[in-house]
């Protein structure tokens, strides 16, 4: 039902003029074009998509049309305009024979090699090294072979005059006799015109800078390079292998220590005390006290022993801060109470609370009294075992099987475990895992898995002090 | 009718020219543009008095008094009215064709003197009357037959063994050595060793009829007789069953020749003309070591002097000789060809041998496959070169000999 509808049938105008409404769903065309093997409905169905590709294939190679007129190829001359003389040669062309330059002429390029007069000689190429008909020879031949250096070394055979002296040139003083007679020659011409550079020249006459010493010893290093033996080429590459490696475990190493680093530093307080010192912010910190002292609770005791520490600190702290007694809040002292209660192995941590609680007043007498309570109801100690009773910070509910209970370590480290164990003689499944024995059992495996730690840091120290050793001793056989 | 190739990409413009390049042993002939020469003849001639024969046919024709000679020494052409007397048989009495007609390309070693360069042109221009000439290096030809303008060049051949570097298709002339410890050179130590075995060598033509026999048996054939052959025919013909022998039965240790290891491989029965047929173990390999270490192979009762190099080391000479910057890409860029680098296990001898030479380096050896492109890469490196477009500028003309003389070959043909 479209809007239109809905104004005729309640007696509205309509709005659009008929002109501008959409047209009416075009019949999907279907080309007249009659599709072999496909139904008319099927081939519809495909509407105005084309249709996948089909594999036509010919059975046949085409036949040949005998008939038709062969191309015309025509035996001609041609000039090729990159030589010197008029040598006419004979080549097969297709079609009419045309008077197009021949088209090979344009691969013709030589390498732009500048040349001297004798006064520009006399003015600043002179060198005591070489005669100004050497120089000129040297120009001739990096002409003749496009400044392939090694070729013109090759076929250089300068035949010095009765009064030259005998010249023995190496490649680099081909080298540097050539760019330093192209620099002078273009400082020459650029003085002589007074323009001033291009930026072309400019990089031209950069580049031209030939630095012979550096070369010389920049091939002596390749020349070491590549005549090692091979039994330096095996140490080189041990060598690399060691670096990697060492790179790699002083990469690990100092993670490791960063991760100790971080254990081992005790929580700083980053923030001044001042914002305990009024009695909102000390509330506040009560509240984040014991919210967290719940989460750690709920992580298990041992890391609630290990911060146990860092709230005792830091609730002393509060007093010295110069904040009355009267500012610790009921809550708070609740809070202090219930840890003395609770916590009693842990003297460090009661004892603060207790330091804390004892300020507080006639509201946290309650607390204190449940404590009490509970203190008179313990066994005397070492009796506990006598009587089957046990302490726990926190009870599971329902019930499990005591073997469950006993930590896993990780995969990998626990097949370790489970080898030593059976070196010990110790089954992997305790027969009777009562409490004490569950206990022992973990101790045991927490200490092996130490053991385990240790002798990893020691073979690896070991192996260190081995690839030292031998390094020093490979630079001694060296020295 | 196939349009012709683009030349941007194929650079070929056929001008028909003809190729001729020259061996010590045989020479290649063929048209330029082609795969394989079209002629292969031997780079021989036979001399009965005043009566010159070249050619397969005659001179495998026992005649009497006719001498076997070979127109080359050290690889280059020495008698050169010999050698256009092949060309010329070459290319009217096989290739029928007129050397009129065609610009001829002619490869030569790089060692090459230059009045031997200036003898080509001349006679080329005007005994075999050529409208423009060229003389190629055999090195670079076979570089380009390889595809590599850039290569150290190892041609292991008949009479010579040579080891070129080229830098962008030009021969570096300093660092090019050759030696004459090739394929010849094994047939002496194998003709040598066949003496001590008392194995005497009937060649082909001689044989009228044969029995086979049992290994190690004495041989029994008829033989025809023939009067008034020459020492030298003889050679030649004996020269054949020592070619065929290494061909098929000759191989090289992949490292230095120690006679446990070559008593391990298994042996190769040869069969000689005649009939008689033996079981080679170790002798297969200890003829071809004198390739590698001529100093501790010689011949019988000869020394060998003490500047002698194996290939090994003409290589290692070649590659120092070189700058240092082209070095590794010299090594990288090893072509091995020439008919003596067939033999079974050339190749792998040639690449530990270089290993070991430059720890430091990449060798790569690229030696062809096919025992015709290994045989014949500087012919079909000409024919690559006298068909490219770009090279048309190249050629000697007629009328720059005339104008400039023989001197323009070695301006022109660098």
């Amino acid at each position: 039902m479209s809007s239109a509808d809905i104004r005729d049938m309640l007696d509205l105008p309509s709005q659009v003029p008929a002109a501008s409404r959409p047209p009416p769903a075009k019949r999907i065309k279907t080309d007249g074009k009659k599709l072999d093997g496909i139904h008319r409905e099927l081939h519809n169905l495909l509407g105005e998509n084309t249709p996948p590709v089909t594999v036509m294939q010919s059975k046949f190679k085409e036949k040949p049309n005998w008939m038709q007129k062969p191309s015309p190829w025509v035996w001609t001359k041609f000039k090729n305009p990159a030589r010197g003389d008029d040598l006419e040669l004979y080549h097969w062309v297709r079609g009419a024979p045309s008077n197009d330059e021949y088209p090979f002429a344009k691969f013709n390029k030589p390498v732009d090699v500048p040349t001297f007069s004798k006064e520009e000689y006399d003015k600043c190429l002179a060198d005591t090294a070489w005669t100004s008909r050497e120089t000129e020879y040297l120009f001739d031949l990096c002409r003749e072979y496009d400044l392939r250096w090694l070729v013109v070394q090759d076929r250089y055979d300068y035949e010095p005059e009765e009064n030259e002296p005998p010249s023995i040139r190496t490649l680099e003083d081909l080298k540097e006799r050539y760019y330093f007679c192209c620099r002078k020659l273009m400082e020459l011409r650029r003085d002589a015109s007074g323009a001033d550079w291009t930026p072309r020249d400019l990089e031209l006459y950069n580049a031209m800078n030939f630095n012979k010493d550096k070369e010389i010893m920049r091939k002596q290093y390749l020349e070491r390079l590549l005549s090692r033996s091979p039994a330096e080429i095996a140490e080189e590459e041990r060598l690399i292998l060691e670096y990697r490696r060492l790179q790699e475990s002083s990469k690990k190493l100092v993670q490791d220590r960063e991760e100790l680093l971080r254990l081992l530093e005790s929580p700083q307080t980053a923030n001044t005390f001042a914002q305990y010192q009024s009695p909102q912010g000390l509330s506040q910190l009560a509240g984040n006290i014991l919210a967290s002292d719940k989460n750690r609770r709920r992580k298990g005791a041992p890391e609630a022993a290990a911060q146990g520490g860092q709230v005792a600190r830091a609730v002393p702290g509060t007093p010295n801060g110069g904040a009355p007694p009267q500012a610790v809040t009921p809550q708070q002292a609740v809070q202090n109470g219930v840890h003395g209660t609770k916590q009693t192995p842990q003297p460090g941590r009661s004892a603060a609370a207790q330091a804390a609680a004892t300020p507080a007043v006639s509201k946290a007498e309650l607390a204190q009294s449940v404590t009490n309570k509970k203190v008179a109801k313990r066994v005397p100690p070492g009796q506990e075992n006598l009587y089957g009773i046990s302490y726990h910070d926190k009870l599971v509910q329902g019930v499990y099987l005591r073997s469950t209970k006993i930590s896993t370590l990780k995969p990998t480290v626990q097949t370790k475990v489970a080898s030593i164990l059976a070196e010990l003689g110790i089954a992997p499944k305790l027969a009777m895992p009562t409490a004490k024995v569950c206990d022992r059992y973990e101790a045991l495996q927490q200490a092996i898995n130490l053991l385990i730690e240790t002798k990893k840091q020691v073979d690896k120290l070991d192996h260190e002090v081995k690839v030292s050793t031998s390094g020093n001793a490979v630079q001694e056989s060296d020295a | 009718m196939a349009n012709a190739p683009a030349p941007a990409v194929y650079g070929g413009d056929e001008i028909s020219a003809l190729v001729i390049d020259p061996g010590s042993s045989w020479t290649r002939a063929g048209f330029a543009g082609e795969d394989t020469p079209k002629v292969v003849v031997p780079t021989f001639y036979g001399k009965s008095g005043d009566r010159i024969y070249v050619g397969d046919n005659d001179l495998h024709s026992p005649r009497p008094g006719m001498e076997i000679l070979s127109p080359m020494s050290d690889g280059c052409v020495s008698d050169w009215d010999m050698t256009v007397k092949i060309w010329d048989y070459a290319l009217s009495k096989r290739l029928y064709t007129e050397a009129k007609e065609h610009p001829l390309l002619i490869t030569e070693p790089s060692w090459n003197p230059a009045k031997d360069r200036e003898k080509a042109v001349e006679v080329a221009f005007e005994e075999l009357g050529v409208p423009a000439f060229y003389l190629a290096k055999e090195a670079v030809c076979s570089a380009f037959a390889c595809g590599k303008p850039t290569a150290l060049v190892v041609d292991v051949g008949s009479a010579v063994a040579s080891v070129t570097p080229i830098i962008d298709g030009l021969v570096l002339k300093k660092a090019t050595f050759h030696s004459e410890f090739a394929g010849d050179y094994i047939n002496s130590h194998l003709s040598a060793l066949f003496k001590s075995k008392n194995i005497t060598l009937t060649p082909h033509f001689m044989i009228a009829r044969k029995m086979p026999v049992e290994i190690g048996q004495p041989p029994q054939a008829t033989l025809k007789t023939f009067d008034g052959l020459t020492e030298s025919f003889l050679e030649f013909q004996r020269a054949r069953i020592l070619n065929e022998f290494k061909e098929s039965t000759s191989g090289v240790l992949e490292q230095p020749y120690n006679e446990v290891i070559a008593n391990i491989r298994p042996a190769r029965p040869f069969e000689f003309p005649d009939g008689y047929n033996l079981n080679f173990g170790a002798d297969r390999y200890v003829t071809t070591e004198p390739l590698f270490q001529p100093q501790a192979y010689p011949l019988p009762d000869s020394t060998v002097d003490a500047n002698a190099q194996g290939i090994t080391e003409l290589i290692t000479a070649s590659v120092n000789a070189c700058d240092v910057d082209a070095r590794a890409n010299l090594v990288n860029n090893i072509v091995l060809i020439g008919g003596t680098s067939l033999l079974q296990g050339f190749t792998e001898r040639i690449n530990i041998e270089l290993n070991q030479a430059f720890p430091g380096m990449k060798i790569r050896i690229q030696a062809p496959g096919n025992s015709s492109e290994r045989k014949y890469a500087g012919w079909i490196g000409g024919s690559i070169l006298a068909s490219l477009g770009t090279f048309h500028q190249m050629w000697i003309g007629k009328k720059e000999f005339e104008e400039v003389g023989p001197t323009v070959v070695e301006k022109r043909c660098k």
